[in-house]
């Protein structure tokens, strides 16, 4: 069914924000304890009058992990679309320029037991720990990039350097995981599969303002990517500076992906898949519209996966990043087969 | 708003540009390139593949640093503009293809707008009707809600020019916009920055292969080849002699007279041509394509007479050129009447094609 | 440059240096033989404190306080961890935690565990079926919700790198007490049972724990002092290769004390490492010419299996010479092994078994506890 551009896009904007709203409702209200929703609602707007029990659950644990889902994908999938418009590229996501590598190198360096690295006197205050170094590491990688960047004027230079540093980092990580025991082994593997329900409510005081930082970031350079879509030349011609725009563009990212990361191991696919989910819905090139899109469809998304993850009724859970490989791929697939004009961006 | 401190307002001072040697890459570099253009001229940038006309287009646009020498718009040295006030001066054309899904016409000719909107990009009035002009001026009216994606080529084009008009800029640099376009569509597009020239005063600065057009288009010549730079009108580059150095090629001339290239075949012979009437251009190209020395020579009278002697080829113009071998007379008027008559050593004979003539012509042995 | 590099050393050098720091860790007063728990006890409340409690930790401590139920905690205990004793549920992230709170007959407190397809212990496993204790997940799959419901009065756990920093904040965030054990970590077996007075401080079992672990001790010295003077000491060799590599206990590790002190003779180059070592296949077919005796073959249960699992290791001088025995008698159908959880608490029975493989004859005729031999 055709309807005409603006009145569809109204639609879908305000389709999908009731569909946020809905699945994060849903997200507060299921989890492997049954909880019927109207001790939810007390806990969340009175209290006092709730029992302790759901209280804890609900305030400490789902509220958090739901926030968490929310903004997480949000910042992946701009990140995504940022990398995506900037190399040009349909298979770029958030961790196209190795920030998840670098915080994974990170925290294999400290986790599997580096010893020069214990000898640097780590001692452990709470959970930040683990957090801060990964993302150090995602902060190291992106000025790493950014120096690179500042000296290679071409795009797809940085590209192919973010990529060989993934690998060789992930080469490293691999002689780490070789040499370490069983149980680190496993321990270093969980943290890979990402997990959005260990966060703290005071991580979360740290998260969300970085996140934000970074979106507000990405809306600022809206504009701005609009011209790369033309290419390096043409951005240039418009007169975008465009050593400047690329370097916070790759801040904003770094920004988004490198915290996502650390306090949530890396999340897969979203960033990647999300983006082309918007541009074939809403269908626009316009940053100006796909990235609210890209918002509102990324928060949908990683909400729908931590709720699918729960396995509602059954006391396990699905590790969060199997789920979005599951849900993201079948989605890039299905785009690539029917839009063949799929051939760039 | 133009200055008007020297009458150029484009000017390359002994400009060197490209890049250097890197690796396996061997660089390229030219030096010492000095070129002007002035208001309302339409500049043609010739020269071979590989001289550097891509280049010097991106480093007089501020893409690629020059590495020596000076570049100056509107009496400004280059460095001195502001990457904002430069996008507000030039607009440029490239060759790039391109493929954008999602995106409309009217979408793609916005972005034209570009340096003159806020950090929203909010097109106000009077940027809609930049744009509504330029698809106007481009013929794209009824473009404007078509995806980019489904173009044909010219109309891609077109469309991409139609951004630069949008960009409403005094100078409009464009590589290589003829390149792919059908041969109606190469007209159309120098037709158009003809009229951006003339009639609304832009300095266009294009390259380009097409040569037929741009000798009759273009109100200057930049040339870029091996024997070094040389600028002026179209006609200056044919009289002086500098189209030759366009080909290296020894089997290549410039026809002045035609205005175009030609391939130089072995002499076949010297033709002593006659007639009157358009045929008699054609003709001698013709023949020439066959290898003949063709010396035009005002009409032979045909000697009537009972028993007509075996008619003779005309003697040789004193001093202008050898005993021609044959000699044809052109009669007639095209498209219908034309009629060629040919005198050779065997005799006289009647065609009433060129194709026939020719046909004729190739199986006689060439001239010892 | 040169000046990186000697940083580099220096760094490095601190490294190794630290790592022998940590091995010559004295044993707190108060303990015979764990290195990594303090017990102490003063007016009104108790201090429990855990030493490096995972692997490659330096200075890290973490410090609890144990207030009876009905008495008020003391002001300077502010914002410190402080747990009622005695405590009420318990949720055991280790089967080994299980096993102690077994051993203490302190069963009914288990309302969670964690992997229970590894689970030994009869009376667990019959409490998991008649659903008064429920498995909590583990890593990323915690069941945070189900744990706070059962509003546990603590939750043991064990960390194997700083990662467990990250689930300590979460749970103090959600109000769930956790305590870290790190009883794994003895490398001496006495060490590693005596945790059991550890624990007891928690459920008020203290007097138990300590003629518990008196007997254990007791047991334990005399087959020591049996298998002791026994000049003649067989050769023994360790475990099963993976691929390439064979992974074989540390010198200084629970399982060479344990080989050590039942009168066997752990092949290996010599090594003071207190956790496994990796030797190639190369050095492991000449170890395991010296060997009589191989023990902790995997999951083998016959010759044929250990063929199966690598074909080289048929070629293998121990494979036809040695005697062969497996710590497989007590598994469960999960992949949990007894050996690791009620042997943790009974070290004397595994050296038993191991006195009885070493040094047939010896001990009187008896089945044994945790190993089958393998044929």
């Amino acid at each position: 069914m055709h309807i005409p551009g603006e009145k569809r896009e109204g639609l879908l904007f305000g389709l999908f924000s009731v569909t946020l709203a809905l699945l994060f409702i849903a997200d507060i209200l299921s989890g492997s304890v049954l909880i019927p929703a109207g001790e939810v609602v007390k806990a969340l707007l009175s209290p006092p009058e709730a029992a302790e029990t759901v209280r804890t659950i609900v305030l400490g644990f789902r509220l958090p992990k739901a926030i968490t889902a929310l903004v997480a994908g949000c910042a992946l999938s701009v990140a995504g679309l940022q990398m995506q418009t900037i190399f040009r590229n349909p298979l770029a996501g958030p961790y196209v320029l190795g920030i998840s590598t670098g915080a994974s190198l990170a925290v294999a360096l400290f986790a599997l037991g580096f010893a020069p690295v214990m000898a640097l006197g780590f001692t452990t205050t709470g959970s930040w720990t683990l957090a801060v170094v990964a993302w150090a590491g995602a902060f190291a990688v992106m000025l790493l990039v950014l120096f690179v960047s500042s000296r290679v004027n071409d795009n797809m230079t940085v590209l192919i350097l973010g990529m060989l540093f993934s690998s060789a980092a992930g080469a490293v990580v691999s002689i780490l995981q070789y040499f370490s025991s069983e149980s680190m082994l496993k321990a270093f593997i969980v943290w890979t599969m990402g997990s959005l329900g260990s966060i703290t409510t005071d991580q979360l005081t740290v998260v969300v303002p970085a996140i934000l930082a970074g979106l507000l970031l990405a809306l600022a350079k809206m504009k701005d990517l609009n011209a790369f879509l033309l290419g390096e030349t043409y951005a240039r011609s418009l007169g975008v500076s465009v050593f400047r725009s690329r370097l916070w563009i790759f801040f904003s990212a770094s920004l988004l992906a490198g915290t996502v990361t650390a306090f949530c191991g890396p999340i897969g696919f979203i960033g990647i898949a999300v983006p082309h989910l918007a541009r074939v819905l809403f269908r626009t090139a316009d940053h100006r519209r796909l990235l609210p899109a890209v918002l509102l469809l990324g928060g949908n998304a990683m909400l729908l996966s931590d709720l699918i993850a729960q396995l509602p009724g059954l006391q396990a859970t699905l590790p969060i990043n199997s789920v979005t490989a599951l849900l993201g791929i079948p989605v890039v697939v299905w785009m690539i087969v029917r839009n063949r004009k799929f051939a760039t961006l | 708003m133009i200055a008007q401190a020297t009458p150029y307002t484009l000017e390359a001072d002994h400009l060197s540009m490209g890049y250097p040697a890197a690796g396996q890459d061997p660089g390229f570099v030219r030096t010492g390139i000095s070129f002007s253009a002035g208001r309302g001229e339409m500049v043609a940038l010739i020269g071979p593949n590989g001289s550097g006309k891509s280049t010097l287009l991106k480093t007089l646009a501020g893409f690629m640093p020059p590495l020596g020498g000076n570049i100056r718009w509107l009496g400004k040295a280059l460095a001195s503009h502001h990457p904002r006030e430069l996008a507000r001066l030039i607009s440029f054309v490239s060759t790039e293809n391109l493929r954008i899904p999602n995106m409309r016409v009217a979408d793609l000719v916005a972005y034209g707008r570009f340096p003159y909107t806020g950090w929203l990009g909010r097109l106000r009035d009077t940027d809609l009707d930049m744009v509504r002009q330029a698809l106007t001026k481009t013929g794209l009216e009824l473009f404007a809600h078509r995806e980019v994606i489904t173009l044909s080529d010219g109309e891609r084009q077109r469309a991409l020019i139609a951004r630069a008009l949008a960009q409403n800029t005094p100078f409009i640099l464009l590589d290589e916009p003829t390149a792919f376009l059908d041969v109606s569509a190469k007209y159309e597009i120098f037709q158009l920055l003809r009229q951006l020239a003339s009639g609304e005063g832009k300095t266009i600065l294009l390259s380009t292969h097409d040569l037929g057009i741009a000798l009759r288009e273009a109100d200057k010549f930049w040339m870029l080849t091996a024997a070094g730079c040389f600028q002026g009108a179209p006609e200056d580059a044919v009289l002086q002699g500098w189209l030759n150095h366009l080909f290296d090629n020894p089997h290549m001339g410039f026809d002045k007279k035609g205005g175009d290239f030609f391939f130089k075949t072995e002499q076949a012979g010297s033709a002593h041509l006659s007639g009157n009437g358009e045929g008699l251009e054609w003709t001698r190209r013709a023949l020439t394509r066959l290898g003949y020395a063709v010396v035009t020579a005002p009409p032979q009278e045909e000697e009537p007479g009972p028993g007509s002697s075996t008619p003779t080829l005309p003697p040789a113009l004193a001093g202008k050129s050898p005993q021609p071998t044959i000699s044809v007379i052109v009669a007639g008027l095209p498209p219908d009447t034309l009629e060629w008559n040919l005198i050779t050593a065997h005799g006289k004979e009647k065609f009433h094609s060129l194709h026939a003539l020719l046909s004729h012509l190739r199986e006689i042995p060439p001239h010892p | 440059m040169a000046r990186t590099l000697t940083l580099l050393c220096l760094w490095l050098f601190t490294a190794v240096s630290c790592r022998e720091e940590l091995r010559n860790a004295a044993v707190p007063s108060g303990n015979r033989y764990a290195r990594g728990f303090t017990i102490e006890e003063h007016d009104g409340y108790t201090r429990l404190t855990v030493t490096n409690p995972w692997a490659n930790a330096r200075n890290v401590t973490m410090e609890y306080f144990l207030v009876p139920a009905e008495d008020s905690i003391p002001g300077h205990l502010a914002g410190k961890t402080v747990l009622r004793t005695p405590v009420g549920r318990i949720i055991c992230m280790s089967t080994s935690h299980i096993a102690f709170l077994e051993a203490l007959g302190e069963t009914d407190r288990i309302t969670g565990v964690s992997g229970s397809q590894y689970i030994s212990s009869p009376k667990v496993l019959q409490r998991l079926k008649e659903g008064t204790t429920t498995d909590v997940g583990y890593g990323q799959n915690l069941n945070y919700e189900e744990m706070i419901r059962q509003r546990p009065g603590m939750v043991m756990v064990y960390g194997v790198d700083s990662e467990i920093a990250g689930f300590l904040g979460k749970f103090r965030d959600l109000g769930i007490p956790a305590v870290l054990n790190a009883e794994y970590l003895e490398d001496s077996p006495l060490g590693k049972a005596e945790w059991i007075r550890f624990i007891a401080a928690f459920t008020g079992s203290g007097a138990l724990a300590d003629s518990l672990f008196r007997s254990t001790e007791a047991h334990y010295l005399r087959l020591a002092a049996q298998a002791g003077p026994i000049r003649q000491k067989p050769g023994v060799l360790v475990g099963l290769p993976y691929r390439d590599t064979w992974w074989i206990p540390g010198g200084a590790s629970y399982m060479a004390r344990l080989i050590g002190d039942a009168g066997g003779h752990h092949v290996a180059r010599r090594n003071s490492s207190r956790e496994s070592v990796t030797i190639s296949m190369e050095e492991a077919v000449g170890l395991s010419a010296r060997a009589s005796v191989w023990i902790h073959t995997g999951n083998a249960t016959s010759r044929a299996e250990i063929a199966a699992a690598d074909s080289r290791l048929s070629r293998l001088p121990a494979f036809e010479k040695a005697r062969i025995f497996n710590n497989n008698k007590r598994t469960t159908p999960g992949g949990g092994n007894d050996f690791w959880e009620s042997g943790t608490v009974r070290p004397d029975l595994i050296l038993e078994d191991l006195v009885r493989i070493f040094h047939p004859g010896i001990l009187p005729e008896a089945e044994f506890h945790y190993y089958r031999e393998i044929r």
